[in-house]
């Protein structure tokens, strides 16, 4: 391959990486989008005392989580088969450099931060009175938010490099 | 952006080197394509490890592969 064609590749190509990080974003999107909506209507049906309100909101919690996870991980499984099959070259997706490992870690980071605001946020909302529904959607926004962030940045520091 | 301090020669030994790939050294060292690229371009300073690895592959000086530049330097 020669420099003017390597050249061409680096700034057209995705990297698995990349890929991977918009599969995963894409799927957040997509599960946060359906969550939320589901979340909202039951809420709108139901009427709650204070007990009932945070017994609904922690087991949407949880519910969230496990459906996230395993929806995570069947869309990097077949990420991993479909880009076998489109590019025909067979990565190891679990493969990761030191790059890739620094990278990994400087989302994070930015992720916890924007988290650990929201959570702040959350304790002061109830701190002022506010209701606990508030507080409960106010730390998912910000949970859905950091993964968004998280991913975004990684994404970012992949396209410039570092 | 701060300019980076670290320098490389690595795109002229991969000419020597009969023009080695980016894959090709991705391969010999243990990283993706995507890290020779960043490290070439000096968007990414490799760890002491790493740079070590790509100068045995062009069997070269640790210094002839990578410079330190001081006037870069921002710390």
């Amino acid at each position: 391959m020669s420099y003017q064609e390597e050249k061409f590749q680096r700034e057209t190509s995705l990297s698995y990486r990349e890929k991977s990080v918009i599969a995963a974003m894409i799927t957040s999107f997509v599960i946060y989008g359906i969550f939320s909506v589901a979340v909202y209507q039951r809420y709108q049906a139901g009427s709650f005392d204070t007990s009932e309100v945070l017994l609904f909101w922690g087991r949407a919690i949880l519910i969230l989580a496990g459906v996230i996870i395993v929806f995570q991980i069947l869309t990097q499984i077949a990420l991993a088969i479909i880009n076998t099959i489109v590019t025909r070259e067979e990565e190891d997706p679990s493969f990761e450099d030191e790059r890739d490992k620094l990278i990994e870690l400087r989302g994070r980071r930015v992720s916890a931060n924007v988290f650990a605001i929201g959570f702040l946020l959350a304790m002061a909302l109830l701190a002022f009175g506010q209701p606990p529904t508030v507080m409960f959607v106010t730390l998912m926004a910000f949970m859905i938010g950091s993964d968004i962030v998280e991913s975004l940045y990684t994404l970012y520091l992949y396209r410039r490099g570092f | 952006m701060a300019t980076n301090p670290i320098s490389n020669n690595i795109r002229k030994l991969r000419f020597y080197h009969d023009e080695m790939t980016q894959k090709e050294l991705a391969d010999r060292v243990g990283v993706t394509r995507q890290t020779i690229v960043a490290i070439e371009n000096a968007k990414y300073s490799p760890s002491l490890e790493l740079a070590f690895r790509i100068a045995h592959v062009f069997g070269a000086p640790l210094e002839e592969v990578f410079a330190y530049n001081p006037k870069d330097d921002s710390f």
